[in-house]
């Protein structure tokens, strides 16, 4: 844990943490080439938990059990439709990853084409249990033009006649004219990103013609609020927005979004990352690894507790025994391509997910104008998880890191089946401080309740 | 030593399983972020 003589010992295969003096963990460590334990450790509690097994047979048995537990939560996980209408869009942010490899903007799914995917939808997702939803997502699916609007109207009329839930990412400079037919469709919830106050967020987020667009999107998350549709606000940060965020909780605060219960509003902190290749106007110095931008906020929230109210990170599971003193089932596999989502094109392609969509070398078949899958392709994508990775296979870290994305790892190795690593351990480690596991810890729940009686 | 989780009694048996390793929480997932 930085900042403490403690460390922090997790065992994901049996969901056990502890925290221990250094030269306990010291000690722990020594017994891995086959040394005995120290007096000084608890070597029941160490058994029970997990964290000292006696052999590699007793260590596969918690592997066996820690795969099992993971496949039951992914069978109850409802699958993500991602439904692209177009990959036109009206701002021109400065950080787009998919200007790269946008070849045909503005292009709108036709009639026809709606038609069709349901058509694919009802044949190949309809019977799934969990019922899957869609997503639309884009460019940008809620632009105000007559063609929009009867498009998404299509789209959310086949999702309610199907009775599949409903998401929306959007940019928000139109939500004020898709606030009625959303609010009626009815959506589960509706992402809407905002990079910071005024200046900064006009500055990376612009529209198009170049001017800000900031008012309308604070506008479209009130309205969208007042509509009881629930809003989940992302942040792309970035060194240039970072020492902002206290600014955006502030604005956040005074306009009653903080005091909305979490079913109705919450936020994500999400990196900018390079996906294939460099967005044109981004610079590169500015760009946050996963560790620099989760150091970076916790230092910040500990200056300015507004941050605690506004966005809490989960850590990788931490955030989860903070708040019920257990950690999260383990996850073998970070990558839903293929398996929990599958993103389609305007023109009538199919691709596994949010990242490779639109991409053309990640076209893994048609629904339109006629219905033709790539089953050798999907598969190579279907069979990726930590547990198939060869370079995850010897990595303690692979039941909570579960590989990481595909398609970064595919950017890299030409190949889904490579890791795209985590840095677990030093997310721990800052999660820990977060989450004050310190000695005196008890788990956020429990002191709730004692707080209720 | 502190545990900072509670010990699963007998999760190895078939009739215990069911109960105590059962976990409410869903998957974390991190995807490209």
């Amino acid at each position: 844990m930085p900042g403490g003589d403690r460390v922090l010992v997790v065992q994901p295969l049996s969901g056990q943490a502890a925290l221990v003096h250094r030269e306990e963990a010291d000690a722990l460590r020594a017994l891995a080439p086959g040394g005995s334990l120290s007096a000084s450790l608890p070597e029941s509690t160490l058994r029970a938990a997990g964290f000292v097994v006696d052999s590699e047979e007793e260590e596969r048995a918690l592997l066996a059990e820690a795969a099992t537990a993971w496949a039951r939560e992914a069978e109850r996980t409802p699958t993500q439709l991602v439904v692209v209408p177009s990959f036109g869009c009206n701002l021109a942010c400065t950080y787009c990853y998919q200007e790269a490899f946008d070849a045909t903007p503005g292009t709108l799914m036709a009639p026809e084409v709606v038609d069709a995917l349901f058509r694919y939808v009802d044949r190949h997702h309809l019977g799934a249990k969990p019922k899957p939803y869609l997503t639309l997502f884009g460019g940008e699916p809620l632009r105000d033009t007559p063609a929009h609007h009867d498009r998404i109207g299509r789209l959310l009329r086949g999702a309610r006649e199907r009775s599949l839930g409903v998401a929306v990412v959007t940019n928000g400079y139109d939500l004020e004219r898709f606030v009625p037919s959303l609010a009626a469709a009815p959506v589960k919830e509706v992402q809407v990103t905002l990079d910071g106050p005024r200046r900064l967020h006009d500055r990376r987020r612009p529209h198009a013609s170049g001017r800000g667009t900031f008012d309308r999107v604070v506008s479209g998350i009130d309205l969208l609020v007042s509509a009881r549709i629930p809003v989940n606000l992302r942040v792309v940060v970035d060194r240039e927005n970072m020492s902002a965020l206290p600014e955006l909780a502030e604005l956040a605060g005074a306009r009653g979004w903080l005091d909305l219960p979490a079913s109705r509003f919450k936020t994500q902190l999400g990196r900018n990352y390079e996906l294939f290749g460099c967005a044109s106007r981004q610079r590169r110095d500015q760009l946050f690894d996963r560790v620099e931008l989760w150091a970076r906020y916790l230092e910040l929230t500990e200056a300015r507790p507004i941050l605690r109210k506004f966005h809490r990170p989960r850590f990788h599971g931490i955030g989860h025994l903070a708040e019920v003193g257990e950690l999260p089932a383990p996850n073998f596999d970070a990558c839903p391509a293929t398996k929990k989502e599958w993103a389609f094109g305007p023109d009538g392609s199919i691709y596994g997910c949010t990242a490779t969509v639109g991409h053309p070398a990640h076209v893994l078949g048609r629904f339109h104008p006629d219905i033709a899958r790539d089953d050798g392709a999907i598969a190579a994508w279907r069979e990726r998880s930590a547990l198939t990775i060869p370079r995850c296979r010897d990595c303690a870290l692979a039941p909570v890191c579960g590989g990481g994305c595909g398609a970064i790892a595919w950017d890299r190795d030409g190949t889904p089946l490579a890791p795209d690593c985590r840095p677990v351990a030093e997310l721990y480690g800052l999660g820990a401080r977060y989450h004050r596991l310190g000695t005196d810890f008890r788990p956020r729940g429990l002191e709730d309740a004692e707080e209720e009686r | 030593m502190k545990l900072l989780t509670t010990l699963k009694k007998s999760c190895c048996a078939p009739e215990g399983a069911a109960q105590c390793c059962a976990k409410a929480s869903r998957l974390v997932s991190g995807c490209h972020d």
